[in-house]
Order: structure tokens, then C-alpha cells, then sequence
């Protein structure tokens, strides 16, 4: 499919690559104010480790083991989920603002080491990804179907983090956004439950990028800039901390605004640069929500656990 | 040696960005990413005071430095003076401060464009001293000028009412208050002395190498890891806090592959902030 | 029931507790009184975890506690509330229950997913419960407001019912009585007589209102400069002459 219907399937997948982000972003900010500006490292991380797996086998980069696309899938998140592991033991206890430059430094190294390791990457020439199932598919319709498994992942995903944000375990990361001290008192381990929850939205970072990946077919360092990071951080931000259809909302406008300012082109006059526009837009939005409108778009659902 | 040497001009580009990114980290409380953005600008002006005004190099720089204080407390005025009032914490001026610095960048790039520009000076080739150490005139520019720089603020904080005052706050912003240190006042120099310090890394990180947007963001990880290991807050700790992340960057390049210098200011800071978060010259926690 | 000896911090070389020692009895209402800067708070905060000893040990019920993290403490049934109240405002007066039992199945992301009938029946119990204390404490109509609206003296309230949801042996209160009127004064010292008749409760509170302390509380404790400096009855500490002086020559 082209025309203007490839180009919104094309939008509408990209956006749900994002929506996969938030959410998990939300996770970590949005329920329990723990704070990550390494979103974009983690991305990376399950980008590249699904297309090691999925890939057939290369002589210029690590992999090509031919794993099946869901286990590519569930692997990154794994490998995804290990890196927050093994970066989180230690750092999990720093002060908020310590753990932000931390987190966007671990997001830089992950990078460096993508531009650097050229035998594992293929440095900044970056790597192909395959199309899963598309010998099952036929071409023009390819873009759809790739369109329905983003989108049943993304069900997925949000029906089971539903569940877990609306239980108890829900209730004592909201606690601990609220007030730290008071979940002490109350004989909440807050370290360990933080633990979990840099791990788990980190695994959901993780599927991001493998998702990402294989709709992208293509991956490079650049798509892991610290932009990608604070892209994330507007749509939850803009879309409602702690409401998770508030920020697949967000991730949609956001992505709508990011697509539509390419039309500017023909507004603008010659030599403005897109990307320079984007960027300006994007640290403009993340002031306008700090000093309009800190608490979202939408609100958070009252109810802290709907268990029952 | 040549390893040491780059370290040690390294360092010195660091030390003096670091300064002013310490008293602002500890008076405004919080780490100010838009700080990326002064050094960028920093160079930007003193470029274009040079190269297309073709005024003198220095006149060039304090030009530069007297518009990036400007711009600075503008900014400040219409952004950060408010939240402050507002009492918003030190993630909500984080953010802001993020933003501000991605649009410090866009705004870099709409005006000079997004490629390479050099200061236009005329090509000397480098000095080459025993042990067949090469330094370029530019560089010992630079080592000269930053220790002549920080010579001239350790004169400002520790002689002048405003330079103590500011230190007085760093040390201790509630007792500040209680001795009816005017803070708002002090936030003023704040930013006038954070334009010094990021106008001129900024410049001599332009020297050395050359200009590009992205310069300002790609120097801020050494920076907040000198800022952190010397001590936020610590104007002294700080130069010393470059000097290491300087020397650390550029000698790791002997054994590593020189694309992961900011790797080795990362695990520095970490390692700070896991065992000392009060820095190297810090009292307790 | 818990044992304080020789407790010692300090603070940038100050000393806020210098060699303090004293006993808290089973199903007693022991006071803690003291000139400001005594170092009542801190010892609360040593007691509670929050901040580690220099020197000295703290004993409940024979074992030692001076080297456990916070949020071991609730778990030996020991429990605290603070001076100025910390109600989780954007979470409802209900939530804010909820959340404070201990060891609740559905706190495990595992269960959370795969254990949903057995989370569920923990979960009416603990909602029964929360029900319970909040008819209690006669603020049930508030159960599902948003705790950051509830009035000063609600939030006194909220807290201290947050506090018996971890089924406390021995409770600690920072100033229960600081910003709340007479009448809901009087409401609280009959909770707190009332747990302690019925329920068995021990409690060791920090209190300014000079009148509240004689009336409920038996011992009294008595700090000044980090030490402990009396120890007695309501009419002994009235008559103790060191206290007098500490009190106004401080």
C-alpha cells in the first residue's frame, strides 16, 4: 500500500511503538515517580538484541540466529530487563535528580558502545532488520498486517499492566510516589519495589525497540538519540501521569504533531531544517507542561486498586 | 606524555565550564541541562563577534559573555523565577531545564545552520616540546587564559560582598536567608558567572576543536561528573573535578578506543555517587 | 517491651541524643517530654530506622533493632506516626488504608497476574477492615475522598488509623495532639485509651500540651540535652525539681 493510506498505516505504527514506550514509562514515572531519562538506551538495547536474534546469519554483525519473531520479542525484553537489572542494583537508592543523570548516562553508553562495537553493530552504518512472516504475506498488504501485531502487542500489554497498576502492588507504587517515607513506615521494602518497576518498564522499553525494530527494518545508533527519551517523557507527561490511555493518547499526538511538522517544509523558507524545528518544538512542549499543566491532560483514576 | 597533555587541556576546558555549573546546580537546586546550551551559544557569539564583525578575539569573547549573562537571566525571568515562586521541586526545573536546553540547540541551529564552522585564525603549526609532546599555540591559549580565568573567580568569590555571598549561599541557602542574604540577588550573579565560565569552556572547546550544535550536550556528562566529583557546589572542588575528568578521558584513550571518553567520566561520577555523593572534598552525606 | 540504652547521635557535632536510656513497659501510655531540642524526634527517628545510632542499643522485645532498615520495623509490630501529618494525597482515604497491612499477597507482581482469586479475598478482608477502622474512628462518609482535601484534624485521624491497620504491639506518636481542636482531642485520647484497655496496644508518644500528657499517660519520660533527665508518674514529674528548672531555664 502507498498514498496517503501506506503513509497513515506508516504514521500509526510508529505511534504505537511509542504508545509501547509510554507505557512503560508510566510505569516507572507515572505510578511510582521513579525517574528514568535513560528510556532511549533501553530501546536500543531490545532494537538490536531482537534483530540479532530474528536475523539470518551475517559475517559484519553479531547474530542471525533465526529465532522465531516472538522469542526475538521476549528475549530483548529479557536482555532488556538484565541491563536494568544490573544498572539498577547499585544506583536504585540515589536521589531523584542524581538517578536522572545517571540513567541518561547509562542511555549514552549504550549508544557509544552501538557506535563503537562495529563487529557486533555495524556501527553507525547500521543494520537491517528482517520482515517477520512476510513470506506468509503478501507485499502490499504487509504494512497492515505488521500494523495488527503492533497493535495486538500493544492490547496486550496494556490489559496486563492494567492489571498489576490496579492491585495492591499498584497501591504501594503510588505510595511511594506520594511519599517515600510513609511506605517505610508501612514496612514497604521501597528499593525493591523500585527495583521491579525500573525492570519491568524496562522490559516494556525493550519490547518497544524490538517492535520498533522490525517495522523500522533498518536500525542505527541515531534512532537512539536522547531525543527519543524526551519525546517519551512529553507524551506521559502531556498525556496524564498514572493514566495509561492518557498517554497512548499523548504518544498519538505527540507522534501526529512530530509527523505533521514535515509539512511545515513547504511553509517554511529554504534552508530551515526540519529536525532543528522538531527539536525546538519538543523543548518548548516539555517547559509548557511544566509550567502549565504539570499534572497531564487527562488525570489519574481515583481508585488506586479495582481488584475487586 | 602527549596523552597527558591533551588531559591536562582537557581538564582545563572542563574545570572552567564546571565552575559556573556548580554554583548553579547548588544555588538554583538543580542540575541546569540548558547549561549545554550557554556553552554552545558561548561559542556561537564569540565566532560571530570574530569571524563576521572581525572584532579582536578577546573583545569577541567578553561581547559573548556579556549576551549569554543577558540571555541567561532573561531566560531565568520568564521560566525558572516563576516555578521558583511557585515552589515547583528540583525534577520540575530539571525538565524545564531540559527543554530549554533542547531549544537552546534548535535555536543554534536555525541561526548559524548545522555545519562545521572553525574560528578562521591564521594556521600555526604545534610546538613541539621534549618528548616529543606537540601542543598547538591555541592550546596553550587556553591553558593560560582558564588558569588566568580562574585565578580572576577565585579573586571574585573570595574578595568581593557578592562572590562571599554567593558562597555563603552555596554552603547553606536556608542559613543565607536567615542572615538576610538577598537570594534573588544572588541568582542574578549567579547566571552572570555561569556565563563567564560556560562562555568561555564553550570558546576554548571551540578553539580546540570547532563548532557544532551539538557540542554543548556532548560536553555536559564530563561536566555534571567534574560538578559532582569536586562537590556540587564546591567552586574549588570543581576545577580539580575537571582536571581528574580531563586527565581520565584523555589517558583512557590509550588503551581504549577514544569514542568511550564519556564512558570513563560516567563510571566516575557513578562510583562518586555510590560511595561519596558529597564529592571528594564533601562533608558527609 | 522496648529497651533504649545509651543512645548517641549526632548531628554535623552536635549531639541530639547523648547517652539516653530508658524503658518502655507493656500496655503502658508512655509519655516523652521535653524542652524543644531536647531530642525527643530523633530518638523516634532512631527507634523507627530512619536514622542509624552512633552509639548505644535499642532493644524490642529482646532483640535488637538499631541496625534494621526502616521498613523492617513495622513488620515486629512496632509502628509510627509523624509530628506534621504525611497523608498520600492524591490516593483516597480508603486507599490510604488499604496500602498499610503488611505482607499483602497482591503486593507481589506474580500473584498480581496469576493469583487473582486468592489477592481478591485478601483484598475484601483488608477492605472490611479498612472499613472497620474508619467507622472507628467516625470518619467513614470520607472513605473515598482524595486524603490531601481531608481538615487537619482528619488527616490526624487518617494517620493514626493508617497506623493500626499494620496491627501494631507498640506505637509510637509524634505530637498527636499539635494542630487539632479539644474536641477531637478528647475523641483521640478515648481511641487511645480505648486500644490500649481492649486491643492490649502499647504506646509512646511525644507531646507539647502539658495537660493531655498528665492526664494519659503513665510513665512519663523527661529528656532535656539528649539525655534522659526524670522518669515517673504524672505528680511526680510535677514535683521533680530538675524538670522545673529544665523547662524554664531552657
Amino acid at each position: 500500500m502507498s498514498g496517503p493510506a501506506g503513509f497513515l498505516i506508516f504514521f500509526l505504527t510508529y505511534a504505537v511503538v511509542y504508545a509501547i514506550l509510554a507505557i512503560g514509562l508510566n510505569i516507572q514515572w507515572g505510578f511510582t515517580g521513579l525517574v528514568n531519562f535513560g528510556v532511549a538506551g533501553f530501546f536500543a538495547v531490545g532494537a538490536y538484541v531482537s534483530a540479532f536474534m530474528s536475523g539470518s546469519p551475517s559475517p559484519y554483525h553479531l547474530g542471525g540466529f533465526g529465532i522465531p519473531f516472538p522469542f526475538a520479542l521476549l528475549i530483548a525484553m529479557v536482555v532488556s530487563g538484565l541491563f536494568a537489572l544490573i544498572l539498577g542494583i547499585p544506583v536504585i537508592r540515589l536521589r531523584e535528580d542524581y538517578l536522572a543523570i545517571v540513567t541518561i548516562g547509562f542511555a549514552e553508553i549504550v549508544r557509544l558502545i552501538i557506535v563503537s562495537e562495529r563487529n557486533i553493530t555495524k556501527g553507525p552504518y547500521g543494520m537491517g532488520v528482517i520482515k517477520p512472516y512476510k513470506e506468509v504475506i503478501s507485499s502490499p498488504m504487509y504494512g497492515l498486517f505488521y500494523l495488527g501485531i503492533s497493535l495486538a502487542i500493544l492490547a496486550i500489554l496494556y490489559l496486563a499492566i492494567a492489571r498489576v497498576v490496579g492491585s495492591p502492588w499498584g497501591r504501594v507504587l503510588r505510595t511511594i510516589r506520594e511519599d517515600e517515607r510513609v511506605a517505610l513506615v508501612l514496612g514497604k521494602n521501597v528499593n525493591w519495589f523500585k527495583l521491579q518497576v525500573l525492570v519491568l518498564g524496562s522490559m516494556v522499553f525493550g519490547l518497544g525497540g524490538a517492535v520498533f525494530a522490525h517495522f523500522f527494518n533498518f536500525i542505527t545508533p541515531n534512532h537512539f538519540l536522547p531525543m527519543e527519551t524526551f519525546l517519551v517523557w512529553v507524551m506521559v507527561m502531556a498525556g496524564g501521569s498514572g493514566n495509561n490511555l492518557g498517554v497512548i493518547i499523548g504518544a498519538v499526538a505527540v507522534r501526529g504533531l512530530w509527523e505533521g511538522m514535515m509539512f511545515l517544509s513547504d511553509v517554511l523558507p529554504q534552508g530551515v531544517q526540519i529536525g532543528a524545528v522538531r527539536l525546538g518544538v519538543i523543548g518548548l512542549l516539555l517547559i509548557l507542561v511544566i509550567m502549565l499543566k504539570p499534572e497531564g491532560i487527562l488525570g489519574e483514576r481515583k481508585t488506586a486498586s479495582d481488584i475487586l | 606524555m602527549q596523552l597527558l597533555a591533551n588531559g591536562i587541556i582537557m581538564g582545563a576546558i572542563i574545570s572552567v565550564g564546571a565552575v559556573g555549573l556548580t554554583l548553579v546546580s547548588r544555588i538554583l537546586h538543580f542540575f541546569y541541562f540548558g547549561y549545554a546550551g550557554m556553552l554552545v551559544f558561548g561559542a556561537y557569539f564569540t565566532l560571530t563577534f570574530f569571524n563576521f564583525v572581525e572584532l579582536p578575539l578577546v573583545v569577541s569573547l567578553l561581547l559573548s559573555i556579556g549576551l549569554l549573562a543577558a540571555l541567561a537571566i532573561a531566560i531565568d525571568r520568564l521560566t525558572f523565577k516563576s516555578l521558583r515562586s511557585r515552589g515547583t521541586g528540583p525534577f520540575g526545573m530539571m525538565v524545564v531545564g531540559i527543554g530549554l536546553e533542547l531549544l537552546l540547540r534548535s535555536s543554534v541551529r536555525l541561526i548559524w545552520g548545522s555545519d562545521v564552522m572553525r574560528f578562521e585564525l591564521p594556521i600555526k603549526r604545534a610546538l613541539v616540546f621534549p618528548f616529543d609532546v606537540r601542543i598547538t599555540t591555541n592550546q596553550l591559549i587556553i591553558i593560560g587564559a582558564s588558569l588566568l580565568l580562574m585565578y580572576l573567580l577565585h579573586l571574585f568569590l573570595d574578595m568581593t560582598k557578592i562572590g562571599k555571598a554567593m558562597r555563603a549561599t552555596a554552603d547553606n541557602i536556608e542559613l543565607a536567608k536567615v542572615k538576610g542574604i538577598d537570594t534573588e540577588k544572588v541568582i542574578m550573579w549567579t547566571w552572570g558567572l555561569a556565563a563567564i565560565s560556560a562562555g568561555a569552556a564553550g570558546f576554548f572547546l571551540a578553539l580546540d576543536t570547532r563548532l557544532v550544535p551539538i557540542m554543548g550536550w556532548k560536553l555536559l556528562l564530563p561536566l555534571f561528573a567534574a560538578v559532582i566529583l569536586g562537590g556540587v557546589g564546591n567552586p574549588y572542588g570543581a576545577v580539580v573535578g575537571g582536571m581528574v575528568i580531563g586527565l581520565s578521558q584523555e589517558i583512557s584513550a590509550g588503551f581504549m578506543a577514544p569514542s568511550y571518553k564519556p564512558a570513563v567520566a560516567f563510571v566516575i561520577m557513578t562510583l562518586t555517587l555510590l560511595v561519596k555523593p558529597s564529592g571528594l572534598f564533601g562533608r558527609g552525606g | 517491651m522496648l529497651t533504649v540504652q545509651n543512645l548517641e547521635k549526632s548531628f554535623g557535632g552536635i549531639r541530639a541524643v547523648d547517652g539516653c536510656s530508658f524503658e518502655v513497659e507493656d500496655e503502658t501510655i508512655t509519655g516523652l517530654i521535653g524542652p524543644n531540642g531536647a531530642g525527643k524526634t530523633t530518638v523516634f527517628n532512631l527507634i523507627s530506622g530512619f536514622y542509624q545510632p552512633d552509639g548505644g542499643k535499642i532493644l524490642f522485645r529482646e532483640n535488637r533493632i538499631d541496625d534494621l532498615p526502616p521498613y523492617r520495623i513495622p513488620h515486629l509490630r512496632l509502628a509510627r506516626t509523624f509530628q506534621i501529618t504525611r497523608e498520600l494525597q492524591k490516593m483516597t482515604v480508603i486507599d490510604n488504608l488499604m496500602v498499610a497491612p503488611l505482607d499483602q499477597m497482591g503486593e507481589s507482581l506474580w500473584n498480581s497476574w496469576f493469583r487473582i482469586p486468592s489477592v481478591k479475598n485478601q483484598e475484601r478482608k483488608i477492605k472490611e477492615k479498612a472499613l472497620d477502622v474508619l467507622d472507628f474512628l467516625e470518619i467513614e462518609d470520607l472513605k473515598d475522598e482524595y486524603a490531601g482535601n481531608l481538615s487537619g484534624g482528619q488527616k490526624k485521624l487518617l494517620e493514626f488509623g493508617r497506623t493500626m491497620m499494620t496491627d501494631p504491639e507498640l506505637i509510637l506518636l509524634d505530637e498527636p495532639g499539635a494542630g487539632i481542636n479539644p474536641t477531637l482531642m478528647k475523641k483521640l485520647n478515648g481511641y487511645i485509651e480505648t486500644l490500649r484497655s481492649e486491643e492490649s496496644m502499647t504506646f509512646f508518644l511525644i507531646e507539647h500540651d502539658m495537660d493531655l500528657v498528665m492526664q494519659l499517660c503513665d510513665p512519663i519520660i523527661v529528656m532535656s540535652e539528649g539525655k534522659k533527665l526524670a522518669e515517673g508518674s504524672a505528680r511526680e514529674i510535677q514535683e521533680n525539681e530538675k524538670v522545673l528548672e529544665a523547662y524554664l531555664g531552657g
